[in-house]
């Protein structure tokens, strides 16, 4: 039987973890950044299901330009905000969405990510998960913050990034060192949002397939 | 009859009931009595109190102004006697604003506890859910749970009340209980006047939020109505535990979701500030400070047992 999403992404922690590919006091420290964005209550400022949803044209990771409001006439659209290639939890997790792409899409739907990176890591990121839909590019993080979803790094998490490689400088090509929270939204054809989950834990993802039965609420609702 | 302290005391009145013919039938004279009392008094202070039209009668910027230090006064009087005669014995009438559910529910059952120390004190409710006015409504005190927008009143906690979701086992029966929050999609909702301009129910776990748009199918604008349509199987309600204690230990209504979070208001007594409260209401405030306590522990003994 195929793994659920946080079967898999836990399974990934274990292994990262049991290998020691990643050494014990940055695997502490990392786990120290986690439960403080948790306990910061941040994830709680976040756009919630039963308000409008800000609307936004960006570019994809091939230069094209994609506007929420012109994919919003067609049906319901999910927006997954992505921190990068570099994080290996979103990639999981991109994967997993491409898998239940074409569901969402039978139901009339349509999926974007929206990633603080540069095009050229974008087109990484679709070419290495083989993903199909588009991988928007919100330089600086304008798109996240209105959705309340960008949030500053801690100096110490900044510190333990740079020792990974993950030069958010580099990767984002800007010094903000800013990344949205993951955080996953189904907005309705009427611009609200119907549905939003927020976890400021990057290794928890909500499973994919759940987005089903709220697409076909919304059909039903759109429909009546 | 040209008397300060009976002219100050029929100008509040008029004050408040808005009309001369009022305020005279209160205090047992006509209403052109009422009248002339009142434009003397005028002539004395040196400025209109009144502006008077053929459908109302209205207070001034002056007479405002006026009304909320001389019913201060009057008020410290009334202490001041009551407080010579020494017995603690409170009277008059005190007059409470709360919601309708609070009131049948928490109030009223133990509200003679607090009443049969004061045989002379007469109690009127004015029962709504919608938040009142406390000033133009005349009210003594006011319960009320959530954020307080009116910034001219003191406010004391009672306490903290939680959101739950919760549904009656018949419904559940047929329509399957969710497990998560993204399993309320497809279910029938109920939206009561606590959750009309919200629009949205969020749940907490574990750091992370989920909020679903709520597209209610039976919408009330009264607690109890919307509880009772809870029971009658209808669908799935969202309010404070408090406000459903009796149904959920009756298993009328089973508390859904429980491993969630949905948030808390807090719960305050509300003196209307511009004027000293009277004795009556600041003895009440205590008295449900005190009993809130054990509503607070029934609720908690609640939680913890889901």
């Amino acid at each position: 039987m195929k793994l659920k999403l946080q079967e898999t992404l836990d399974a990934f922690t274990a292994e990262l973890i049991d290998s020691g590919k990643i050494p014990n006091d940055i695997v502490k420290g990392l786990k120290e950044g986690i439960a403080e964005q948790v306990a910061s209550g941040r994830a709680d400022l976040a756009l919630k299901a039963g308000k409008p949803a800000p609307t936004f044209t960006l570019s994809d990771a091939e230069g094209n330009r994609v506007s929420s409001v012109e994919l919003l006439s067609r049906g319901p659209l999910i927006v997954s905000f992505y921190r990068g290639v570099w994080c290996p939890y979103c990639n999981i997790e991109l994967k997993a969405l491409e898998a239940v792409r074409e569901d969402i899409e039978a139901r009339g739907a349509s999926i974007v990510a929206v990633s603080m990176q540069t095009a050229a890591n974008s087109r990484k990121s679709s070419r290495e998960n083989e993903v199909r839909f588009p991988i928007l590019v919100d330089a600086g993080g304008f798109v996240a913050a209105q959705f309340g979803l960008r949030y500053s790094l801690s100096p110490e998490t900044i510190q333990l990034y740079k020792t990974l490689g993950n030069d958010l400088q580099v990767i984002n090509g800007e010094d903000s060192w800013t990344l949205p929270m993951p955080g996953r939204y189904v907005i309705g054809r009427d611009g609200i949002v119907a549905h939003a989950e927020i976890n400021p834990d990057y290794t928890q993802r909500p499973e994919p397939s759940d987005l089903l039965p709220i697409l076909d609420h919304l059909r039903h609702r759109d429909a009546a | 009859m040209n008397d300060r302290f009976f002219s100050l005391q029929l100008f509040t009145r008029v004050a408040r009931t808005g009309s001369f013919s009022a305020a005279g039938r209160e205090l047992g004279i006509s209403q052109p009595t009422a009248s002339r009392i009142v434009a003397s008094l005028e002539e004395q202070v040196g400025a209109a109190l009144f502006v008077r039209t053929t459908r109302a009668v209205t207070l001034t910027e002056a007479g405002s102004d006026y009304l909320a230090r001389v019913e201060a006064i009057l008020s410290a009087l009334d202490e001041a006697d009551h407080a010579a005669r020494g017995t603690g014995e409170l009277r008059g009438l005190l007059r409470i604003a709360a919601s309708t559910s609070f009131v049948v529910r928490t109030l009223l059952p133990r509200i003679a506890r607090f009443t049969d120390q004061h045989p002379e004190l007469r109690v009127e409710f004015i029962l709504s859910d919608e938040k009142q006015d406390l000033v133009g409504d005349a009210v003594d005190v006011a319960l009320r749970v959530g954020s307080l927008a009116d910034s001219s009143a003191v406010a004391r906690k009672l306490g903290t009340i939680h959101r739950i979701v919760a549904a009656s086992p018949e419904y559940l029966a047929k329509a399957g209980t969710p497990m998560k929050p993204a399993a309320l999609y497809g279910h029938t909702l109920i939206v009561g006047p606590s959750a009309r301009g919200i629009e949205g129910w969020t749940f907490y776990k574990d750091g992370k939020t989920t909020s679903v748009r709520v597209d209610g199918r039976f919408l009330l604008n009264g607690t109890e109505g919307a509880i009772a349509a809870a029971v009658a199987g209808l669908g799935i309600i969202s309010g404070g535990l408090l406000g459903m204690l009796n149904e959920l230990k009756s298993g009328q209504l089973v508390r859904i979701l429980s491993e969630w979070e949905m948030g808390t208001a807090d719960a305050h007594v509300v003196l209307p500030a511009g004027r000293a409260a009277k004795p009556s209401a600041r003895a009440f405030s205590n008295f449900i400070a005190a009993e809130f306590e054990n509503y607070a522990d029934a609720e908690l003994a609640h939680l913890s047992l889901k």
